[in-house]
């Protein structure tokens, strides 16, 4: 019976993983990403060169809205933390007599330079905010859809990870193994060494990955508890009161004092988040939100000011204990809190679940090859994944290299620039998606393996001769941003070479020898 | 090998009575999706509400706070009944480790419910 269950887990395992394995390839390397989300993102935009405080962002933004918008009936700004970025300013127009006010949140708003408070100068991008939205909204879809898809997977991944646990028998003496050369053996132990060292981690990311979304997959509760959708969301996340406006007109208060307050009552937490209500009159309200900077909790503080003396006039309620269990868990996986060392180890992690889920990918070809009736000729299945093997594993990372260079090439004036980054990502990855099932499989890999190693290889080179924030400039003026973004571009690129050269060298196992060692006990 | 229907879901092959045993072993995995998917929702989702129904009631929780505790363990669930439905010998113990603990479930949470 123990055996039968191991075996039926094993199965389990294997084909929840296969079933959903692309699409958490692609899932986990753009969500590795957006831990240097602002760090992509500054490298994108290179015309920015100056990283200021989130209050002198604050000030410059009040300024600009002041000069542009001093008409509008409330103001909200996003600020910038200390990795920097734009600061993102909406306003609501004042409407006309006798009508509501409404935001248009596509047109009444502008991104600004942090620095300068002016319109953000030079290139149009999303920047590594498009790699974080892609990981849990995809593209092109419905973002409601996506994110069911993307819960799909991530429940089957939770699946794959406990059936994997529970299938491998040996899981802590196998992770002081790594055979090289002894073909599906050596891809079994890379699976294994990958997913042991990054368990934790995946095990943490993928639950807390749930949660972020937990209300979209699962309202049922909300339901049996007698709340509605609205209630549940005013119990949980608190808006202050509003205030008419009075008739008289009165001076904006100073936000130094705003930002000394919070600081005081928030153990040194910034400020992520300002939101004035009809600034400028004497019955202004001024709300400030806490920055996930400095506590595992994700969900902000707030504390509203009256907007003409200071006054504290409401402050969010203390968090219940589940609440906090739930802030702290979306704080985990997005890792806002976390300094330079743990940020590199939460990319480290991420980059181990990317491995251990392509070495799976691959595991699964190589385990069933030597198996084939005639190896030279696979059956209709066993295509299809070697080949959605290559276009996934090599065709996003070399999507995600095309949307680096695109960055650097694309016209600084064309229309829709954004845009076409994006979809230049997505021509970069079809291609290789379609050279792969045009080409003989082991053809395939060599050939896409090589060109991302040599698109990876190509971007610092690009940045170099684009902007003047080249490689020798970074070593020179000591910018480690850019010396980690384009150090690591190299790596990658190595990286790629590395394994477009041993797929080259390889040569296939004789399948008398694997018969042989088949007499070895073999965990699935 | 352990990867191969045939061999895993061996007692499905009742019913293959009347089909091939190849395709008695495809309708079995299919069916077992179905029930996976179907019954791991459901399930996750019944407890889910009673946890959170349950749990404002008799230990005073508050509301939004028994809501996030039904929600965030309700994913949990989900994998252990979808464990369950491909770990079970056969279709009929499978469907009855699925039917007892959503009726349980279903009959807690209706008399909560009802005699709120």
């Amino acid at each position: 019976m123990k055996g039968a269950f191991r075996q039926s887990m094993a199965w389990l395992h294997t084909w929840t993983g296969l079933l959903v394995g692309w699409f958490l390839f692609v899932i986990f390397l753009s969500g590795t990403s957006a831990y240097f989300q602002y760090e992509i993102t500054r490298w994108m935009t290179p015309e920015q060169t100056v990283v200021v405080t989130s209050q002198v962002a604050a000030q410059n933004a009040m300024t600009w809205l002041r000069t542009n918008q001093p008409e509008a009936v409330a103001w909200d700004i996003y600020l910038p933390g200390k990795r920097g970025g734009p600061v993102e300013v909406y306003w609501t127009p004042k409407p006309e007599a006798g009508k509501d006010a409404v935001r248009d949140w596509e047109k009444d708003t502008v991104r600004l330079d942090a620095a300068t408070g002016q319109k953000a100068a030079g290139r149009d991008t999303q920047g590594g905010y498009f790699l974080y939205r892609f990981h849990y909204d995809l593209h092109y879809i419905p973002v409601i859809w996506a994110r069911w898809i993307v819960g799909f997977c991530a429940i089957m991944m939770l699946t794959a990870c406990i059936t994997g646990i529970v299938t491998h028998k040996k899981i802590f003496a196998d992770f002081f193994m790594l055979r090289f050369g002894k073909g599906q053996r050596s891809w079994l132990d890379a699976h294994n060494v990958s997913a042991v060292v990054a368990l934790p981690f995946i095990l943490m990311i993928t639950y807390t990955g749930l949660v972020t979304l937990a209300s979209l997959y699962m309202p049922w509760p909300i339901k049996a508890s007698g709340m509605t959708e609205e209630s549940y969301y005013a119990a949980l996340y608190p808006v202050a009161p509003t205030r008419e406006p009075t008739g008289k007109p009165a001076a904006f208060i100073n936000l130094d004092k705003v930002f000394e307050t919070t600081r005081q009552r928030w153990e040194g937490a910034g400020i992520a988040y300002l939101s004035a209500v009809n600034p400028g009159n004497a019955g202004a309200t001024l709300t400030a939100t806490s920055a996930p900077d400095k506590r595992m909790q994700t969900r902000g503080d707030s504390v509203q000011f009256d907007g003409v003396t200071g006054q504290i006039l409401w402050v969010s309620p203390v968090r219940g204990v589940e609440a906090k269990t739930e802030s702290v868990m979306v704080g985990l996986h997005a890792g806002r809190y976390a300094g330079a060392v743990l940020r590199w180890l939460y990319f480290i992690g991420g980059i181990g679940g990317t491995m251990m889920i392509a070495t799976g990918l691959v595991l699964w070809t190589s385990k069933r090859r030597l198996k084939l009736p005639d190896p030279a000729r696979p059956h209709i299945g066993f295509k299809l994944v070697e080949k959605l093997n290559i276009g996934c594993i090599v065709g996003f990372p070399a999507g995600i290299a095309i949307y680096f260079l695109a960055n650097r090439l694309l016209p600084l004036g064309m229309t829709a620039r954004a845009d076409w980054e994006i979809h230049s990502l997505f021509i970069a990855w079809g291609a290789v998606l379609v050279w792969g099932f045009a080409r003989p499989a082991k053809r395939g890999w060599v050939e896409a393996l090589s060109v991302c190693a040599g698109l990876f290889a190509l971007v610092p080179v690009v940045n170099a001769i684009t902007t003047p924030r080249g490689l020798i400039h970074s070593l020179v003026s000591g910018d480690i941003l850019f010396l980690s973004f384009d150090g690591l571009m190299v790596l990658t690129a190595i990286g790629f070479a590395f394994a477009a050269r041993k797929v080259a060298r390889h040569k296939p196992m004789v399948k008398a020898k694997t018969k042989a060692s088949k007499t070895q006990p073999e965990p699935a | 090998m352990c990867n191969s229907f045939k061999d895993v879901l061996l007692p499905d092959l009742r019913l293959s009575l009347t089909i091939s045993p190849r395709w008695g072993a495809r309708c079995g995995v299919l069916v077992r999706t179905f029930a996976a998917t179907v019954g791991g929702y459901g399930i996750a989702a019944l407890w889910g509400a009673l946890l959170s129904a349950g749990l404002s009631r008799f230990e005073g929780v508050a509301t939004s706070g028994a809501v996030l505790t039904g929600m965030l363990s309700s994913f949990a669930i989900c994998v252990c009944v979808v464990m369950w439905v491909f770990a079970a010998r056969d279709l009929k113990r499978m469907a009855l480790g699925l039917l007892i603990p959503a009726v349980l479930l279903g009959v807690a949470l209706w008399l909560l419910r009802a005699t709120a």
